[in-house]
C-alpha cells in the first residue's frame, strides 16, 4: 500500500485526484450540480449555471476550512507574477475540462500532466490558456502549438497513485506571446523548501465550490512532507478542482517564485525538482 | 677547449631535440595498476616499464571509498547520491587505466551494494541515477575505458541475471559497437519473453525498450502489445505508449507504415493511437501521403480522424533522455512558423481532398485565430 494511500485515510473526507473530481464535475449526466457545471464549461446553458454560479459561494461556504482557497483580491492578481497564472481549458475525449497553469516564459506554460494526458485519450486537444483570467476578461488567451509531459505519467481514470503524482508535471507552448513587456514567473528547483514553514502560496481557477472564473488563493506555512520524490503533501490545503497545475509559490530573494504545482486534492503538489529541467529546458 | 665547447653545444642540442619529441609524445598511461594494489588477481599484462608510477594513495582512497558504499545501508537519497559523486571524483581524478582496472576487480569480486535511486538515464549516455553500485560502475566504466567496457558488457548479455545491469550492457554495447545492432534486438527480445523479467519490469528493462524505438523496430512494439494485454498490465501500457512515442518522433514514415498497415493495432485506444500520427512532417511528401492514406481510411473513425488533424497542431510527446535516443531540445521558433506554415497550406488541401472532414478543419482553423 502505497504511502500516499495510507495518508489520504487520515483524512475526514474522501480524497481523490483533481482530474477524478474535475470528471465527477465536468461529465454530463451524474447529477443536477455536475450536469450544471458541464453546461457552464461549454457555456450551452445560460441561466442554470447563472444561478447555480451566484448560490455556489454560499453553498460551500459552511464547509470552508481555514487553508481552504478564497478569491486572490485584486492587489494581488494584478502583481506579477500572479498575473502569470491562468485558466486551461481542453478537451479530453469528448469532455471538456478545467485546469491552472504559469506562464514561466514568453511562450511557455507549466502545469499538471494530468491535464495534458491519460492513457485512453491520449493528449488533449483545444488546449487554450487565459492568462490572468478574471470573470470573462483575460491579460492574454492563446492556443498552444505543442504540449509535453515526463514518460511515464498514466493517469488512469480508476488509478490514482503516489508514483503517478510523482510524474505529474507538463508544459504547454503556447502560440502568442504570453507575457510581451513583462516578465514571466521565475522558477526554482528546490523541494527542501516546501518543507520548511515559510509561507507557500497556492494559486487557481477552483470550479468546485467558486465558479471557476476567478483565481483563487490559498496560503500555509506548514511544512509539506515527502511521499514519493518529488510528491509531497500537506493536509492543511484542499484545493479546489480546476486549480490542477496551478502554481505553488514561495518568496525567494524577494520575489515570488514557482517551486511546485498543485496535483491532487489533500494539498498533493509535485515540486519542480530536476527531474523536471528536462520538460522547462524546452521552452522558448 | 673549442672541441669541448662543440661538444656542449652538441649535448645540449640533443637534450633540446629530446625534451621536444618527449613534449610532443607524452607518454601514455599505464594500461593496468600493480598487482599488490589490486584487492584481486589482474587479468591484464603487467605495467609496462615506460608507464608513470601508480598512485597508491589515491588507488587506495577509491577503493575505500567502494567499500565503505558497500557497507553502508543507503536509507538516505541524497547521502547516497553525494557518495556516488565522490566516487565518480575520484574515479575521474585517476588515470583512466588505473580506474578502469579498479572498476573491473571491484564487478570481478561480486560485491555490490543498492543505492536506493532509480534507473534514469541522463545526457551524454550517463546514468543521472543508479539503482547499484555495479551499474553506476559499469555506466562509468564505459566512458573511461571503452573497450574494457565493451568486453564486460558482451560477457553480461551473454549470461543476463540482472535486468537492470543487463539493460546498461546493452547500451554499452550498442554505444562501442554499433554493427551489433540486429543481436542487440534479438537481445530485447528475448529479454521480453523472460518470465521473471516481465513478471516485475525493472527501470533499466523498461528504458532498454527505447533500443526498438531507435532502430524503429515493430516487432518489439508488437510483443509490448500483447505484454500490455487485459487484463491490462500498467507498467507495459505505459512502456507501450512511451516506447511508441518516441518511436513515432525518431522515424515517424516506418511507424506511419507499420499504423496504416496495421489498422487493429491499439484499435481500442484510438484517440491515443491518434497521437503518433502527429510527428509527421507535413513538409515531407512521403509523410504527407501516409497521413492522407490513414485520413482516406474507412477503418479509422471520424472521431480518431479528427484527433490527428487536432494533434497536428499541438503535438503532445514524453520529454526524457533515452538510454539510445536523445530528449527533444528546446523548441525553436522558426521551425515552429514553419511547421504551422506547412499544415495551413496542408490543411487547406484537405478541405477539398476530405469533403467529411471539412466541420472538423474548420474547427481547428478556428481553433488557431482564436481572438
Amino acid at each position: 500500500m502505497s504511502e500516499y494511500l495510507n495518508w489520504t485515510r487520515k483524512l475526514p473526507v474522501v480524497v481523490i485526484n483533481v482530474k477524478r473530481k474535475r470528471q465527477l464535475i465536468c461529465k454530463p449526466g451524474k447529477s443536477r450540480l455536475t450536469k450544471d457545471m458541464f453546461a457552464l464549461a461549454h457555456s450551452r446553458l445560460k441561466l442554470l449555471p447563472l444561478v447555480f454560479g451566484l448560490a455556489l459561494p454560499f453553498l460551500g461556504q459552511a464547509a470552508y476550512g481555514q487553508y481552504d482557497p478564497v478569491l486572490a483580491p485584486e492587489n494581488e492578481r494584478s502583481a506579477n507574477p500572479v498575473n502569470m497564472v491562468g485558466q486551461m481549458q481542453f478537451f479530453s475525449g469528448r469532455h471538456q475540462y478545467v485546469g491552472s497553469g504559469t506562464a514561466v516564459t514568453q511562450r511557455g506554460v507549466v502545469t499538471a500532466a494530468h491535464n495534458l494526458y491519460d492513457r485512453r485519450h491520449g493528449f488533449s486537444r483545444s488546449v487554450i490558456f487565459s492568462r490572468g483570467r478574471n470573470g470573462n476578461q483575460w491579460l492574454v488567451r492563446t492556443p498552444i502549438t505543442r504540449q509535453q509531459i515526463l514518460p511515464g505519467y498514466s493517469s488512469v481514470t480508476q488509478s490514482t497513485s503516489d508514483r503517478a503524482f510523482a510524474l505529474d508535471v507538463g508544459v504547454i507552448h503556447t502560440l502568442n506571446v504570453l507575457a510581451s513587456g513583462a516578465t514571466p514567473a521565475r522558477v526554482y528547483a528546490d523541494p527542501r523548501l516546501l518543507q520548511t514553514t515559510q509561507q507557500k502560496t497556492m494559486l487557481g481557477y477552483g470550479a468546485e465550490r467558486h465558479s471557476g472564473r476567478h483565481l483563487l488563493r490559498s496560503t500555509i506555512s506548514d511544512p509539506f512532507f515527502i511521499y514519493r520524490g518529488p510528491f509531497l503533501g500537506n493536509d492543511g490545503f484542499e484545493p479546489e478542482a480546476g486549480m490542477s497545475g496551478g502554481p505553488v509559490f514561495l518568496e525567494i530573494n524577494g520575489v515570488l517564485t514557482l517551486t511546485a504545482v498543485i496535483v491532487s486534492s489533500g494539498g498533493g503538489v509535485r515540486a519542480l525538482d530536476a527531474s523536471a529541467r528536462p520538460l522547462l529546458n524546452s521552452l522558448r | 677547449m673549442k672541441a669541448g665547447r662543440l661538444l656542449l653545444a652538441v649535448i645540449l642540442l640533443a637534450l633540446v631535440a629530446t625534451g621536444i619529441w618527449l613534449g610532443m609524445n607524452p607518454r601514455k598511461p599505464s594500461s593496468a595498476v600493480p598487482a599488490a594494489s589490486s584487492p584481486t588477481p589482474s587479468p591484464t599484462p603487467a605495467l609496462a616499464p615506460s608507464a608513470p608510477e601508480a598512485p597508491p594513495l589515491e588507488t587506495k582512497l577509491l577503493e575505500e571509498l567502494l567499500e565503505t558504499f558497500v557497507t553502508t545501508t543507503h536509507d538516505d537519497a541524497e547521502r547516497a547520491r553525494a557518495m556516488l559523486e565522490n566516487i565518480r571524483r575520484e574515479i575521474r581524478s585517476l588515470p583512466p587505466e588505473h580506474a578502469s582496472q579498479i572498476i573491473q576487480n571491484f564487478l570481478a569480486s561480486g560485491k555490490d551494494a543498492t543505492t536506493g535511486l532509480q534507473f534514469v538515464p541522463g545526457e551524454n549516455d550517463t546514468l543521472i541515477e543508479a539503482p547499484t553500485l555495479r551499474i553506476f560502475l559499469l555506466d562509468l566504466l564505459e566512458k573511461i575505458d571503452p573497450e574494457a567496457a565493451a568486453r564486460l558488457a558482451n560477457a553480461i548479455l551473454n549470461a543476463p541475471a540482472n535486468a537492470d545491469e543487463w539493460a546498461i550492457a546493452l547500451r554499452t554495447r550498442q554505444n562501442t559497437q554499433p554493427a551489433t545492432l540486429p543481436q542487440n534486438l534479438t537481445s530485447l527480445q528475448r529479454a521480453l519473453q523472460n518470465p521473471e523479467w516481465i513478471a516485475k519490469p525493472s527501470q533499466g528493462l523498461l528504458h532498454a525498450l527505447d533500443l526498438a524505438a531507435m532502430a524503429g523496430d515493430f516487432s518489439t512494439v508488437m510483443r509490448l502489445a500483447e505484454l500490455a494485454e487485459p487484463p491490462e498490465n500498467e507498467t507495459w501500457a505505459e512502456g507501450l505508449a512511451v516506447t511508441m512515442h518516441r518511436m513515432a518522433r525518431e522515424s515517424p514514415a516506418a511507424t506511419l507504415r507499420e499504423l496504416n498497415a496495421n489498422p487493429d493495432f491499439l484499435a481500442e485506444q484510438p484517440l491515443a493511437r491518434a497521437d503518433l500520427i502527429a510527428y509527421a512532417n507535413l513538409a515531407n511528401p512521403e509523410e504527407r501521403r501516409l497521413v492522407e492514406e490513414r485520413l482516406a481510411n474507412p477503418q479509422i473513425s471520424l472521431d480518431e480522424k479528427q484527433k490527428i488533424l487536432h494533434m497536428l497542431v499541438a503535438p503532445g510527446e514524453f520529454v526524457h533522455e533515452g538510454l539510445f535516443t536523445e530528449a527533444p531540445g528546446m523548441v525553436m521558433a522558426q521551425d515552429e512558423e514553419a511547421r504551422f506554415s506547412v499544415l495551413i497550406a496542408t490543411m487547406t488541401d484537405w478541405l477539398e481532398l476530405f469533403p467529411e472532414l471539412r466541420p472538423s478543419i474548420r474547427e481547428v482553423a478556428e481553433y488557431l485565430t482564436l481572438e
